[in-house]
C-alpha cells in the first residue's frame, strides 16, 4: 500500500515543525498572527489624534429604546398564532421546506419550471451589484447625456422621413425563374449592415460587455499545459470572471496545432459590475503606463459597434491584481490578449465616439 | 445525543474528505497523511475529539476555530507555505505519485525513475487555485429567513428600477428640452434660422471625438479647483 520512503518522509516533516492540530487546538488570541488584527481602526501616532471623543458618539444615540415602546391592548389580545395556524385551510410547508429549482429544463409543458433568473431560488441567480463603479457612474452622470446632445438632430414638429426603399430588393421580372426567388442582397456585397436609428434618449450607446481573448501560442507548440493555465490564471486575476478555454478549430502545421485536439486559447466575458471594474482599471490604469502607445488603431472596429485592441504581455502585467504579486506568475508564461468593447452602439463612429469620452484613445485614420 | 450527532457530523465530513483525496480534488496534506495508517475514520474521529478538553472546546467555539480535524478547505496560506517550503525538489517517488498526482505532470513510472521535469512551484500553485472549487454550497435557510431574504432582494430590485426610471425620466426631460430650444432657435430667433443651422453642424464630431482630457471618472473627493478654464487644445492659439 504505502512503502516506505513515503512514511519516511513524513516522519521527518513531523518532527521538523509542530503539529497543525497543536495550534488548533490553542486558543488563536495566544498564537502569534501573521496579519495585524484590526487593520481598519489603527492609527500611527504621526496620524492627528481623532477629534471626537468616546462621549459624542454617545451623544449621538437616541435616548429613547425601541423596546419600550408599548403594544396597544388589543394587538396583543388578537395574537394567538396556534389559532391562526388551525384556521388555515391549507397547511404551510413545514419551517425547513425549501424550494428547489428543477436541475434540467425539461421544456415549457413541463409541471416543473424553473423561476426567473432574477429570483433568488433561481440556479442562474447572480446577487449583487455590490458596488458602484466609477466607471458607470461616469456614464450614467456625465457621458450619456452629453452624447445625446452631441448626436442630437432636429426634426420639426410633424416632420416624417422619406420611405427607404428596401434593404432587401426584389428581383425585376425580367425573366420567369424570378418568382419565388429568396430576396436580393444589398448593393456592394451580401452584408446586411444593422441599422442605425437616429440617437435619442433612449438608445445612447453604452458598454454592453468585453471579451478578453488570449490565444496561448507555446499551449500547443510546447505540449504543456502550465501555459494554459498560468494564462488562464492571469485572465481571471484581472476580469474577476472565471475563464473558458477554447481548441482550435483548424489544423495549421507550422504551428503544430490540430483542430479539436490542443486547447490553445482562454476567454472571459465580462457584464455589468465586472465590467465596469475592468474597464475602470484599464483606463485608470493600465493605459496610461503603457510606454509609446499611440492608442487604439482608428481602423479597428467591426463595423457594427465592437471594437478591439491588443495588449502585449508587458502591458497585461501592468494590471495591478497582477503587478501587486507578479513574482507569482512565471514572467515569461504571462499572456498578451485581445480585449473587445462591445457597445450597442450600431456603427463604429457611434462606438468610437462613446469610447472616446470614456477614456479609449483612437489614433491614425479613422475608418468607419 | 448531542455528542454523537458531532461525531457522525464530523466522520461524515472526513469521510467525504477522504473521498475527494481518493478523486484527487482536495491534495493531502501533511495531517492527514498523519493519520492514514489509523484503520477507521470513525476510530480517528473519536481519538481527536477525546482530546479537547471542554474549556478549550468552548474557546474554539468562541474564537470560530473550526473543531474538524479534517476541514473541508485547507486555508490559501498554508497551501502557499506548504508548496513553497517543501525541501525536496523532487519528492519521493511514490509520494509524488500518490501525494500531488493531480496538479502534477509527471507521470508515475517517469517518477520512479527519477527522471521528470521539474515543475516550478509556482505553476504548482496556480494549478491548484485553477482547479479548486470555489463555490461555496447554496444558501439553506428556513422558511421565515428565506422569506426575509426574498423581501429583502424585492425591495432592492425595487429601488434599482426607480432608480432606472427616473434616470430615463431625467434624459427624457433633457431631450424634450433640447427639441424645444432647437425649435425656438429655428422660428423664434429672428435671425431666419442661421443660429439654428449652425448649432446643427455636426463637423468634426466623428473625426475628432471627446479630447483625452474629457474622459475623467468622477471621484469622491474631486479637486476643488476641478475645471481650468484657461485651458486651451494643444494645437489650438
Amino acid at each position: 500500500m504505502i512503502t516506505n520512503p513515503s512514511h519516511s518522509v513524513f516522519h521527518r516533516m513531523a518532527a521538523r515543525e509542530p503539529s497543525r492540530y497543536l495550534t488548533r487546538a490553542l486558543p488563536r488570541a495566544s498564537v502569534p498572527s501573521i496579519r495585524p488584527q484590526g487593520f481598519l481602526s489603527r492609527r500611527n501616532v504621526s496620524d492627528e489624534a481623532p477629534a471626537r471623543r468616546l462621549s459624542d458618539h454617545l451623544t449621538e444615540l437616541e435616548s429613547a429604546s425601541s423596546l419600550s415602546t408599548t403594544v396597544p391592548n388589543s394587538a396583543a389580545a388578537s395574537f394567538d398564532p396556534l389559532a391562526r395556524a388551525a384556521a388555515r385551510k391549507n397547511q404551510l410547508p413545514r419551517g425547513r421546506y425549501q424550494f428547489r429549482s428543477p436541475k434540467y429544463n425539461r421544456g415549457p409543458l413541463h409541471p416543473h419550471q424553473p423561476p426567473p433568473p432574477s429570483h433568488p431560488s433561481s440556479r442562474l441567480f447572480v446577487p449583487g451589484p455590490f458596488s458602484a463603479p466609477r466607471a458607470e457612474q461616469t456614464f450614467d452622470s456625465t457621458v450619456s447625456p452629453d452624447i445625446m446632445t452631441l448626436c442630437y438632430v432636429h426634426t420639426p414638429p410633424g416632420f416624417k422621413p422619406p420611405p427607404k426603399s428596401a434593404r432587401l430588393r426584389e428581383w425585376d421580372d425580367s425573366s420567369p425563374y424570378h418568382k419565388n426567388r429568396v430576396l436580393r442582397g444589398p448593393r456592394g456585397g451580401d452584408v446586411l449592415r444593422l441599422l442605425r436609428k437616429p440617437i435619442k434618449f433612449n438608445n445612447i450607446p453604452e458598454i454592453e460587455r468585453i471579451t478578453i481573448h488570449s490565444y496561448v501560442k507555446n499551449a500547443a507548440a510546447e505540449r504543456n499545459s502550465s501555459w494554459l493555465h498560468v494564462a488562464g490564471i492571469a485572465v481571471q486575476a484581472i476580469s474577476n470572471v472565471r475563464v473558458e478555454t477554447f481548441k482550435s478549430k483548424s489544423n495549421v502545421a507550422p504551428w503544430g496545432i490540430a483542430a479539436g485536439r490542443d486547447s490553445v486559447a482562454v476567454k472571459a466575458e465580462l457584464y455589468g459590475e465586472n465590467m465596469y471594474h475592468f474597464f475602470g482599471k484599464l483606463v485608470d490604469v493600465v493605459l496610461p503606463r503603457i510606454k509609446d502607445w499611440e492608442g487604439v488603431k482608428g481602423s479597428s472596429g467591426d463595423s457594427s459597434g465592437n471594437i478591439t485592441f491588443g495588449l502585449i504581455p508587458e502591458n497585461v502585467a501592468l494590471f495591478p491584481e497582477l503587478e501587486i504579486n507578479y513574482d507569482m506568475y512565471p514572467p515569461k508564461m504571462i499572456p498578451g490578449c485581445h480585449i473587445t468593447l462591445h457597445t450597442t452602439a450600431k456603427t463604429d463612429k457611434d462606438a468610437r465616439l462613446l469610447l472616446s469620452a470614456m477614456g479609449i484613445p483612437f489614433y491614425g485614420k479613422i475608418v468607419n | 445525543m448531542h455528542a454523537a450527532g458531532m461525531l457522525i457530523s464530523s466522520s461524515a465530513r472526513l469521510n467525504r474528505r477522504t473521498r475527494f483525496c481518493r478523486q484527487g480534488i482536495i491534495p493531502t496534506g501533511r495531517g492527514t497523511q498523519l493519520h492514514r495508517a489509523l484503520p477507521t475514520s470513525t476510530q480517528h474521529t473519536t481519538i481527536t475529539m477525546k482530546s479537547l478538553s471542554p474549556a478549550l472546546a468552548s474557546l474554539a467555539n468562541v474564537f470560530k476555530i473550526p473543531m474538524s480535524m479534517a476541514p473541508v478547505r485547507p486555508s490559501i496560506s498554508r497551501a502557499c507555505h506548504e508548496t513553497l517550503n517543501r525541501q525536496t525538489q523532487q519528492p519521493g517517488p511514490v509520494t509524488a505519485a500518490l501525494q500531488s498526482a493531480p496538479f502534477s505532470t509527471t507521470s508515475a513510472m517517469a517518477a520512479r525513475k527519477g527522471k521528470g521535469p521539474v515543475v516550478d512551484k509556482r505553476i504548482t500553485l496556480i494549478r491548484y487555485f485553477l482547479h479548486h472549487p470555489l463555490t461555496p454550497r447554496p444558501l439553506r435557510f428556513s422558511r421565515n429567513r428565506y422569506l426575509r431574504h426574498w423581501t429583502i432582494h424585492r425591495a432592492w430590485q425595487l429601488f434599482r428600477a426607480q432608480q432606472r426610471r427616473k434616470h430615463e425620466l431625467e434624459m427624457m426631460r433633457q431631450y424634450q428640452s433640447m427639441q424645444d430650444a432647437c425649435e425656438e432657435l429655428r422660428t423664434g430667433a429672428g435671425d431666419g434660422g442661421k443660429l439654428f443651422r449652425v448649432s446643427m453642424n455636426k463637423k468634426g464630431i466623428f473625426t475628432d471625438m471627446f479630447p483625452i482630457e474629457y474622459a475623467r471618472m468622477q471621484t469622491d473627493s474631486p479637486p476643488s479647483e476641478g475645471w481650468n478654464y484657461d485651458w486651451k487644445r494643444p494645437g489650438q492659439k
